[in-house]
């Protein structure tokens, strides 16, 4: 390998030359870790990328000719494997463009050079780690027995084709009446703070807007997919669910901002999503690495990545991909175990749930692990690093409050 | 209604017209039965003169013969005539009269003997005369003496007084009859119907959902309605008699103009105008006016009816506003954008110029280590030129003051995007209401009127951990920016000309289930006077352009729309305190 295959290869897409050297200059300095390539167009983009290969696509919305949602659209199809952002001032909060569900991940104009630099980065590195290939080979053998929740297929589904109306949303809540109920009962969560009380599935729709809507419905529906599979022993579908439920509620406690909470909440309710498909499945690696990790008094996690090169955290995560989700859902499914590995530099979802496990798994001092819960100690130097290790007494307190019912979410 | 109210002089015109009626047809009626009775005894007694001589002329041979029977039988035929009651005949047999001969109808007792009572005269119902009974040669043989009963007449006399009352009595219920619709139809289109009117009308002056007032033409006012006296703060009757002026200088006009123009029609259309209430308040009404002209043109009065408009004012303003806020919000939204992309490139290039000042600034000065290092002799020439270029370019100062420079530059591309999302955020106005977070309201308001008060006063924040509110956040923000403009606004008004700054203090907390926000200054206070009118719609004590007199109506109704209260507490030349009560979301919906 030469290092210039190290190199990532990014493609920004804009039709103000002065953003683009503006891009250029003020990400010179990752000149060691990039390769960066600008187009003024969608055309342009596509002529490139037809010479040269591209890692990550980074384009703004509004462009002459062929825009960016037209731009995303090709890229998936063409270059399924390339990483698509999006970096526009024109998508709104809340909204869910039809860009919104091509695209991995979302940035607004203006966002710092810092901001894009750790997106890209990010995204990039979720990517790289998806692409495992004895992961993806054991995907691939299950991906028929996870198909997405259908409320979230649906609305995907609405938005790949136009930007989604209210009123197309509104008719297909009333389709899936029993997700809509949960949805519409997470939608007025306290700790969804968009201002206005959801009644009824319109108010939901116009308030808490479609993409949030499509989180919450991913979140709220995942189990009942499951219903009615058989599951190796070791653990059951609705401990697993009140597992999550009870991470959720920990780990939107911890966070201040309202974004972080939603994403909290829906990474909380998914993070074992690749438990529970490699539970369904019954191909035996599940048993293997439980066996192992209950007889070594280790994490599953780490038993299954000594025993299969994966763990249920990728596998996930590899899922939540397929599916269409956003990258930094996927981020914190991924990282669950070892938020490090992200290199995040703020304590945000992924730190929160990370904590909010293990303070929930880790049992009182001196008993014995128990897996497939318990998922190994803290990742006291991602905390370091994040510069919140001083809260976790006060962390440690409040997951006692949740494990008793006393925090409600 | 339409009855009779006793003691009225029409009352008492017809109980004498009745009375004169009744005497009259008594007095009729006596005089008919008087000479009915008067004619027909006349008639009577001629009759039974006239029947008692034909007898006597009969009774001549019986009486020349002194035949008593005779005379009895020709007396019997007195028989015929059913009021004789008997027949006596008397002959003169020496100077003396002798009876010869008696009838007398059966059973029928004489009060006297005939003798006793004197002939012609009738006397207790009898009439008696005296026939004298002649021979062919005219000598008088003796006398005839017949008496009747006057029964009859008095049976008649008081037949006809029977049928004279029965007169009366029909003419007395004719009359009564007569004089009930009469007294309706002639007497009371000019009493009791316009009385009925009048009630009419007080009541409808009563219910009337406008203001009314009654002027006369010298311009006093005669008649004011309840809603009137309420509208303009006066108490029941306080506005009777006061001049026009006192409501409006516009009705003592038309009222003057009528006055002198007699005759002049009263516009026709209804009119805005200004009243003004007792304490001196500016109330827009919409004004109907009535003239109404009497047979004497002084009796004209005007008629205004006011309604007041201060709602509907309000209802618009409120739409008015809503309009703006939303215009305002979709071009803050489309500028916003055009914002977004240059600050993209703004600030690339800005972190672009601080890493490379970096890298420059690393190269310099190793470039500065380098000519210390090179020995003094070998480049002089090409050393002290480095140190001249080090000089004209001011790298010392350079060094020092590019990184701060481009630091704040930095800061101002953050604020600039913070001020264009809070703009954003402050013009996303959404409909309905719902857990707000009050701090992030205030916040977004501060950043968005930091113009108004940056440099007059200083802004300090007490934000307690308060629940959420529940509201709407985009009437909220208004709410806010209202109070912090007027804070910043009083301020300017006591530092002005002065070196002085002020401070706008906010501060939350929570008392029961209500969120206290508390915006003080201490600016210049509120004067005493106007204070209870700082709420009213269009009052404003601000210069022409700065105040529409609409913020803080407008704060009032946005906080009475959300179930809580404002209040202020203010001394002049020493600051105001705004206190706004919210419902916390959940505590009462």
């Amino acid at each position: 390998m030469t290092e210039r295959q190290e190199l990532t290869r990014v493609l920004f897409v804009d039709d103000e030359p002065a953003v683009l050297q503006g891009l250029g200059r003020a990400l010179r300095r990752m000149r060691h870790r990039w390769q960066m390539h600008f187009a003024e167009s969608g055309d342009a983009a596509m002529r490139l990328l037809a010479t040269t290969p591209i890692d990550v696509l980074v384009t703004d919305l509004r462009l002459p000719g062929m825009d960016g949602a037209a731009l995303l659209e090709r890229v998936r199809r063409e270059y399924p494997e390339v990483v698509r952002l999006v970096l526009s001032g024109h998508g709104e909060a809340g909204r869910l463009t039809h860009a919104q569900a091509l695209a991995h991940a979302h940035l607004s104009k203006p966002s710092e050079a810092e901001d894009i630099e750790h997106c890209v980065e990010h995204c990039w590195l979720v990517h790289q780690r998806l692409h495992n290939p004895r992961l993806r080979q054991a995907a691939a053998d299950m991906e028929h027995l996870a198909p997405p929740p259908s409320l979230f297929r649906q609305l995907t589904e609405l938005a790949e084709n136009e930007d989604v109306s209210a009123t197309a949303i509104t008719q297909l809540l009333e389709r899936e009446s029993a997700t809509a109920a949960r949805v519409l009962e997470l939608a007025n969560a306290p700790w969804i703070g968009h201002g206005n009380r959801a009644n009824d599935a319109v108010t939901a729709v116009n308030i808490l807007g479609p993409d949030r809507l499509r989180t919450l419905a991913l979140a709220a529906a995942l189990f009942s997919a499951h219903e009615g599979d058989t599951y190796v022993a070791g653990f059951s579908p609705p401990e697993l669910q009140h597992h999550s439920v009870q991470i959720a509620k920990l780990a939107t406690a911890l966070l201040d901002t309202e974004p972080q909470r939603l994403l909290a909440y829906a990474a909380a309710m998914l993070h074992d999503i690749g438990l529970l498909a490699a539970s369904a499945h019954r191909s035996g690696q599940l048993e293997a690495s439980l066996q192992c990790a209950r007889a070594r008094g280790i994490a599953l996690h780490s038993a299954e990545e000594e025993l299969h090169g994966f763990s249920h955290a990728d596998l996930g995560a590899f899922i939540l991909a397929r599916w269409g989700v956003a990258y930094p859902l996927v981020e914190v499914v991924l990282f669950h175990h070892a938020p490090r590995l992200a290199s995040h530099r703020h304590f945000d979802a992924l730190g929160a749930v990370h904590v909010a496990e293990q303070l929930l798994t880790s049992g009182p001092v001196g008993t014995p692990p128990t897996p497939p819960f318990y998922t190994g100690a803290i990742d006291t130097g991602y905390l370091a690093s994040v510069g919140v290790s001083d809260r976790l007494p006060q962390w440690q307190a409040l997951a006692r409050e949740v494990s008793v019912g006393l925090v409600e979410s | 209604m339409g009855v009779l109210r006793p003691g009225s002089i029409r009352h008492k015109l017809i109980a004498g017209q009745v009375i004169v009626c009744i005497f009259g047809l008594l007095a009729a009626c006596a005089a008919f039965v008087l000479y009915d009775r008067m004619s027909y005894a006349r008639q009577k007694q001629h009759t039974l003169t006239v029947l008692g001589d034909s007898i006597a002329g009969s009774l001549a041979g019986a009486v020349a013969f002194a035949d008593a029977d005779a005379c009895k039988y020709v007396l019997r035929s007195l028989e015929a005539e059913p009021t004789a009651l008997s027949g006596v005949v008397n002959i003169a047999i020496d100077g003396q009269n002798k009876r010869l001969a008696l009838w007398q109808r059966n059973s029928i007792a004489l009060p006297a003997e005939p003798g006793d009572l004197d002939i012609g005269e009738s006397y207790k119902g009898f009439l008696r005369i005296a026939h004298p009974i002649r021979n062919q040669d005219g000598q008088t043989l003796g006398t005839l003496v017949t008496t009747f009963s006057t029964d009859d007449v008095d049976s008649r006399t008081w037949r006809f007084l029977g049928i004279a009352l029965v007169v009366l009595l029909l003419t007395g219920i004719t009359v009564v009859l007569v004089s009930m619709p009469a007294s309706r139809l002639i007497a009371d289109p000019f009493t009791a119907e316009s009385e009925k009117i009048h009630a009419q009308l007080r009541g409808l002056h009563a219910i009337l959902p406008g203001a009314l007032v009654v002027v006369s033409l010298d311009g006093r006012i005669i008649d004011a309605n309840h809603a009137a006296e309420t509208l303009l703060g006066f108490a029941p009757g306080e506005l009777i008699g006061c001049h026009a002026n006192a409501v409006s200088a516009e009705i003592a006009a038309l009222v003057d103009r009528m006055r002198e123009n007699p005759g002049i029609a009263a516009p026709v259309a209804a009119k805005e105008q200004l009243w003004k209430s007792k304490v001196g308040t500016n109330i827009p009404v919409l004004v109907s006016t009535a003239v109404t002209p009497t047979a004497a043109a002084s009796h004209d009065v005007a008629i205004f009816l006011g309604t007041d408009l201060r709602e509907r004012h309000q209802a618009e303003l409120e739409l008015r506003h809503a309009q703006k806020l939303e215009s305002v919000g979709q071009l803050a939204a489309g500028i916003a954008h055009e914002i977004n992309t240059p600050m993209q490139f703004i600030g690339d290039n800005i972190s672009f110029l601080k890493d490379a000042f970096g890298g420059v600034q690393t190269l310099v000065e190793a470039y500065a280590a380098y000519r210390q290092t090179v020995p003094n002799d070998a480049s002089r020439d090409a050393s002290a030129a480095l140190e001249q270029a080090e000089l004209t370019a001011d790298w010392a100062y350079l060094r020092e003051q590019v990184p701060t420079s481009l630091r704040q530059a930095i800061d101002g591309v953050r604020r600039v995007t913070s001020i264009v999302s809070a703009m954003k955020a402050f013009s996303h106005a959404q409909p309905g209401k719902g857990p707000v977070d009050l701090a992030s309201i205030l916040e977004t308001t501060l950043t968005v009127a930091r113009n108004e008060y940056k440099y007059v006063a200083d802004v300090n924040t007490t934000f307690d951990a308060l629940p959420k509110v529940h509201g709407n956040s985009g009437d909220l923000h208004q709410l806010f920016l209202n109070l912090v403009i007027n804070a910043a606004h009083a301020v300017g008004e006591r530092v002005k000309g002065t070196q002085e700054r002020g401070v706008i203090a906010i501060r939350t907390s929570a008392s029961q289930d209500m969120a206290v926000v508390a915006v003080s200054d201490n600016g210049c206070g509120i004067p005493e006077d106007i204070r209870h009118r700082i709420f009213e719609p269009f009052f404003t004590t601000k210069e022409v352009g700065k105040g529409t007199g609409q913020g803080l109506c407008l704060a009032r109704s946005i906080v009475a729309g959300h179930g809580g209260s404002i209040s202020f507490e203010s001394a002049a030349g020493k600051g105001t305190t705004f206190l706004v009560r919210l419902p916390i979301a959940g505590g009462s919906t």
